[in-house]
């Protein structure tokens, strides 16, 4: 130790470090958070826009009106398929289950996707890179709450992690802490597809014995009450299976593209259930 | 420096630069730590007392920005800036060497974080995170401590 005043400044900081820790792990840590990030939101709108107007200012212009509508054009195609095939997976797949289990028809077999959503502008992105988190310009002025599933037109993206009236922080799909029960949508296995350091997907708990090929479209369940089901999460490129393993895992490509997000929809309408609370409230309310 | 209490200022509107312009200025996922750059040079130019302050604040307001435990970043930051100092007065006449050590410290302080991520229950694959984060934001630090050493290196005279 070099000094005196180095080491009661190693114990102050020691200190505030442990008292910190505490804060957060009685949730007070989070508020600090929001207040911040309340405060600096104006200032990420401020710099995103000065950045994206340069953006746009320097680059030039007849191609980048030529490439914006082709892009456009071929997004909306990407979008269109995809719903498309999805719709029409489910469709077939519900149809073979109806006729299989209960001699129906095919009976209004659409997935609904028209839910009520307001659209967040991408603001920022987390400071580390070992952390996936966004903040988008929309908070709870415009009804977004904790909890609440967030997406685009080709996927799932994450779920509201913080919210400030006019701020909210997403924690992405591909971030470490995530997790969200999923379905393989031909063999109607589930799975927890988890994030992993560094941006992939992983889908874990999938029994052995079930076919999973790469190709494979991984949606959102719905179990657990975190998310609505069907929505899509993304494919499955690579499959672990071990004969010693209890489960198989799959890597999965997301279908978002989370490094190009520029809006998203939060979900307003879907209220996440905290099955917990559900079914043990006294215990809850004791604790 | 004269105003201590000017850190976290600075530090704040680095962090929001940085948050903004982030999704601008990734290549392949990763973009700059514009803080860990400046508390590594800071550590190599100013004494153990001064570094640590700056350490600290760095990680304090990392950790703000980041929905993660408390402390991750400031732990992280405090031991990378602690052990960075041990060049401070050696290298005075290099402008190459403080260059090349963000490589060896900017891994040192993102393996810390993995590693309290870790014990804090987060799965992390060690092998493609140090492959494909870790390595990539050392050499992209590196070309950022490029501008910041000499940088500081004139604002200290």
């Amino acid at each position: 130790m070099r000094s005196r005043n180095t080491l009661n400044l190693i114990y102050l900081i020691a200190i505030i470090l442990l008292v910190g820790f505490g804060l957060d792990r009685l949730g007070y840590i989070h508020v600090i958070r929001g207040f911040i990030q309340t405060v600096v939101q104006p200032a990420q709108v401020l710099v995103a826009d000065l950045f994206s107007t340069v953006e746009e200012a320097t680059t030039p212009q007849e191609s980048l009106e030529q490439l914006n509508h082709e892009n456009e054009l071929l997004r909306f195609e990407i979008n269109r398929l995809l719903v498309e095939n999805i719709r029409l997976r489910e469709v077939e797949q519900e149809n073979k289950r109806l006729r299989e289990l209960l001699n129906y028809t095919r009976n209004n077999a659409d997935i609904d996707y028209t839910v009520a959503a307001v659209n967040g502008r991408v603001i920022g992105s987390d400071p580390s890179n070992l952390i996936f988190t966004i903040y988008i310009n929309i908070g709870t002025r415009n009804g977004v709450a904790k909890g609440m599933p967030v997406a685009t037109s080709r996927g799932l993206v994450g779920r509201v992690s913080q919210v400030g009236p006019n701020v909210a922080q997403v924690i992405l799909l591909i971030d470490p802490t995530s997790s969200v029960n999923a379905i393989i949508q031909s063999s109607r296995i589930h799975g927890i597809v988890k994030g992993e350091i560094g941006g992939m997907l992983l889908m874990e708990n999938i029994v052995q014995g079930a076919v999973v090929s790469p190709g494979d479209l991984i949606l959102t369940s719905g179990l657990g009450g975190n998310f609505p089901d069907k929505l899509v999460i993304g494919q499955v490129i690579e499959v672990f299976q071990r004969d010693l393993d209890l489960f198989q895992t799959a890597r999965i490509r997301p279908t978002v593209d989370f490094d190009n997000m520029e809006t998203v929809l939060v979900l307003t309408s879907f209220e996440p259930v905290d099955i917990e609370l559900e079914l043990f409230p006294e215990s809850n309310v004791n604790e | 420096m004269n105003r201590p209490y000017l850190i976290p200022v600075i530090f704040l509107i680095i962090a929001t630069l940085q948050t903004a312009l982030s999704p601008f200025l990734q290549f392949d996922k990763i973009h700059p730590d514009w803080i860990v750059v400046i508390v590594l040079a800071v550590s190599l130019l100013k004494p153990i007392s001064e570094t640590l302050i700056w350490a600290f604040w760095g990680g304090l307001i990392l950790d703000m920005f980041s929905d993660t435990p408390f402390g991750m970043f400031m732990v992280s930051m405090l031991i990378m800036a602690y052990l960075a100092n041990f060049w401070q007065g050696r290298i005075r006449n290099s402008f190459i060497f403080p260059i090349i050590l963000t490589l060896p410290y900017t891994v040192l302080f993102n393996t810390t974080v993995l590693l309290l991520l870790q014990i804090f229950g987060y799965q992390v694959a060690w092998q493609e995170t140090i492959n494909r984060v870790i390595f990539p934001a050392g050499i992209f630090n590196l070309l950022i401590m490029v501008v910041v050493y000499p940088s500081m290196v004139m604002m200290q005279k």
